[in-house]
């Protein structure tokens, strides 16, 4: 009883009250009438006098598009909107037994084919990968003849009842009229939908400029190509310079720019035929529809194909740089647990000074008198031993931090000298002594800072515990920055220590290859993939007398903005 | 007079914590940054214990324990750690230290440990 009474007593937050409900699919209805109207009286302005046969059908674009768009407990809306907006289109020129079949045949094809995409496709559907395009294409084809085996325009031809054309005419024009408005209208519709307007509002300026490129161009062609007379229309090379403004809009602007810009070049090839100008205008009226009903599909399915194609590539490249991110965060990890011993060193020493300042102070308020002098001044350093133990720490969170990875200018210097600080204690235990030679006025690279210091703190922390089995005197590591052509920078890691596997020096690269009692083996094969993911290089050679030298090999960046072969990676939107 | 302690710590802030806390127990600390100082200053007034850090530059505690034995000095030694290491602390019971100490140090263990270094008996064994 008591959690009856709880559960009625909190109403549900953000659920819309039934006047909001009733207002939406109210204005849902009205936009779908609306638009599938619009889509009749244009498809009937596409067909041929006295004639039932028109080039595209959109209006049942629309309503596949709107069912696409709707949950399936208000597809009867979309349908009752469908249908009252085929009864003002077709009233009273088409006779109600007519529009009463065409009714129940477009709702039956369209019911049909969207419970079959989400059935085999899933939704949303966005037309960025090949299987959608290619089920998608393949289920508008399917329903759109099975809807025309059911359409009075072939049924009754099939009985000789309507005059003027057979069925072996009307099936195809018929099929497709609804598979060209399914291959055309439905795409930009459902897509732009799922945009919205704050999707349109958010569009980079640079994306409304190409978009607007595309579309002049597309214009300017299209004018020349559909719109003159059959002497310059008919000219064959002048159809081919539609594809560089669509391929354009496939591989920059995806399947949102592909739809839009295919469905503009429609729009202005039936414009031309309505004005009996372009290179669709043949002897016959069927041969003119079929012309260009076949045009229409054989230009979206390969420019669809294509923006789906590189959607699909580009997915997996922001997939690969996520895992490639997410094993570069986890060596990290590693690489800190195998520095947590000399951190826990680095940290002991501030944290002793404080002990010790403390309890000395603490013993010095019991003299008399008292040295308040003393005392400050054992506070004052107490403050920042604090701070410094602080530092290590915020050092070491940092470095594990997975953070996002961003690239920024990265000083090689400042690069060389904090992989000196995160390994110092490192160092000093393991009694190596250092020397760093550094060139001065080095050119910055352009990288991410977190995964560069990786890289070569790893290679520090390997050639000091490469050189544990030599004597301690002898245990020199040598760090150098220097540029590698004119347009490189190289850091040099040099050990004395216990070299690598003659002959075979790659294999230190290789993935779960160690040496280490306690070690991933990934260190290096992590090192040189984000080596590879900023355009730069590592590799490594034995000494001539001892140990090894790891070179790191990154892409200088100048000024200018430009960077010399530096990896850059951006998240697709 | 104040028994002097000689404490050896390549940190800076280790030494000076260090002097202070001895100072205010009332003991007569000095401070060097290195075992070579520490031998060098072997010519003056000789301390009465060490205080040690087990790694530094050049010659750690250990090291430094062999050099005074090599000069026939015996100094009672206590050594300092940040590194809590088994190993380590058995090499350092065994090259003959009075204590193995890791830091931070209270100040009661460490001036027990001191009382302890000194007041040992020559030729009792070490716990």
């Amino acid at each position: 009883m008591r959690a009856l009474q709880l559960a009625t007593a909190v109403p549900y937050v953000n659920s819309p009250s039934a006047p909001q409900r009733i207002a939406r699919v109210g204005s849902q209805f009205v936009l779908i009438a609306v638009a599938y109207y619009l889509g009749a009286r244009l498809g009937l302005g596409l067909r041929f006098q006295d004639s039932q046969m028109g080039v595209v059908w959109p209006p049942n674009g629309v309503l596949l598009a709107a069912l696409l768009l709707t949950p399936r407990s208000r597809w009867w809306t979309v349908l009752l909107a469908g249908a009252v907006a085929h009864v003002a289109a077709m009233y009273p020129v088409t006779p109600a037994w007519r529009w009463v079949w065409q009714i129940a045949a477009n709702s039956a094809m369209t019911v049909a084919a969207a419970e079959a995409l989400r059935r085999f496709v899933g939704m949303p559907l966005r037309f960025d990968s090949v299987r959608q395009v290619l089920v998608y294409t393949a289920t508008a084809f399917v329903a759109t003849g099975l809807c025309a085996l059911m359409l009075p325009a072939f049924v009754r031809s099939l009985f000789g009842l309507e005059p003027g054309y057979s069925p072996r005419v009307s099936l195809p024009a018929v099929m497709l009229a609804n598979t060209t408005g399914m291959l055309l209208v439905t795409p930009v519709i459902v897509l732009w939908a799922q945009r919205g307007v704050r999707g349109l509002k958010e569009l980079a300026a640079r994306h409304l400029l190409e978009g607007t490129a595309i579309l002049l161009s597309l214009l300017a062609v299209g004018a020349l190509a559909f719109g003159s007379g059959p002497g310059v229309a008919q000219f064959p090379p002048l159809l081919i310079w539609i594809f560089p403004p669509l391929l354009w809009a496939a591989v920059r602007l995806g399947p949102v720019g592909s739809a839009t810009a295919l469905f503009f070049v429609a729009a202005l090839s039936a414009l031309g035929m309505a004005r009996h100008v372009g290179p669709f205008i043949m002897p016959t009226e069927a041969e003119q529809v079929l012309s260009l009903q076949l045009f229409w599909i054989a230009l979206s399915l390969p420019i669809l194909l294509l923006a789906a194609v590189i959607r699909e590539r580009e997915r997996a490249e922001d997939t690969l740089h996520d895992l490639r991110h997410q094993l570069a965060h986890a060596t990290r990890v590693a690489t800190a647990g195998e520095l947590s011993g000399a951190f826990a060193h680095e940290l002991r020493q501030p944290l002793t000074a404080i002990l010790a300042n403390a309890q000395a102070g603490i013993r010095l308020l019991t003299h008399q008198p008292a040295k308040h002098h003393e005392v400050r001044e054992i506070l004052e350093d107490i403050a920042r031993h604090d701070r410094q133990a602080a530092e290590v720490i915020a050092r070491l969170r940092s470095f594990v931090l997975e953070g996002k990875s961003s690239f920024d200018t990265v000083e090689v210097e400042t690069l060389v000298r904090d992989a000196l600080t995160l390994s110092r204690s490192t160092v000093e235990l393991s009694q190596v002594e250092v020397q760093a030679q550094i060139c001065a006025g080095l050119p910055p690279v352009r990288g991410d800072p977190v995964q560069l210091l990786q890289v070569v703190l790893n290679l520090i922390v390997n050639a000091c515990e490469s050189m544990l089995a030599v004597p301690a005197a002898e245990r020199r590591l040598r760090l150098g920055a220097a540029p590698l052509g004119e347009e490189q920078v190289e850091v040099v890691i040099a050990d004395c220590g216990v070299g690598l596997p003659a002959g075979h020096e790659d294999r230190v690269f290789e993935p779960f290859y160690t040496t280490k009692a306690k070690g991933l083996g990934l260190g290096l094969a992590v090192g040189r993939s984000i080596a590879a993911a900023h355009g730069g290089r590592l590799w490594a050679e034995n000494n001539p007398q001892r140990g090894a030298t790891f070179h790191l090999a990154l892409g200088a960046h100048n000024g200018n903005g430009k960077h010399a072969a530096a990896g850059r990676h951006r998240r697709r939107r | 007079m104040p028994l002097l302690v000689a404490i050896v710590d390549d940190d800076e802030a280790v030494r000076v914590s260090l002097r202070r806390l001895c100072s205010a127990y009332g003991l007569t600390p000095r401070t060097f940054a290195s075992v070579r100082q520490l031998l060098d200053s072997m010519e003056e007034r000789r301390p009465d214990c060490l205080i040690l850090d087990a790694q530094m530059p050049e010659l750690g505690a250990i090291e430094a324990q062999e050099q005074l034995r090599e000069r026939g000095i015996d100094i009672p030694a206590i050594i300092i750690t940040g590194r809590d290491d088994e190993e380590l602390r058995a090499r350092s019971m065994s090259s003959g230290a009075a204590a193995f100490l890791c830091k931070p140090i209270d100040a009661d263990v460490l001036m027990t440990a001191i009382d302890d270094a000194i007041n040992r008996v020559p030729g009792e064994p070490r716990d």
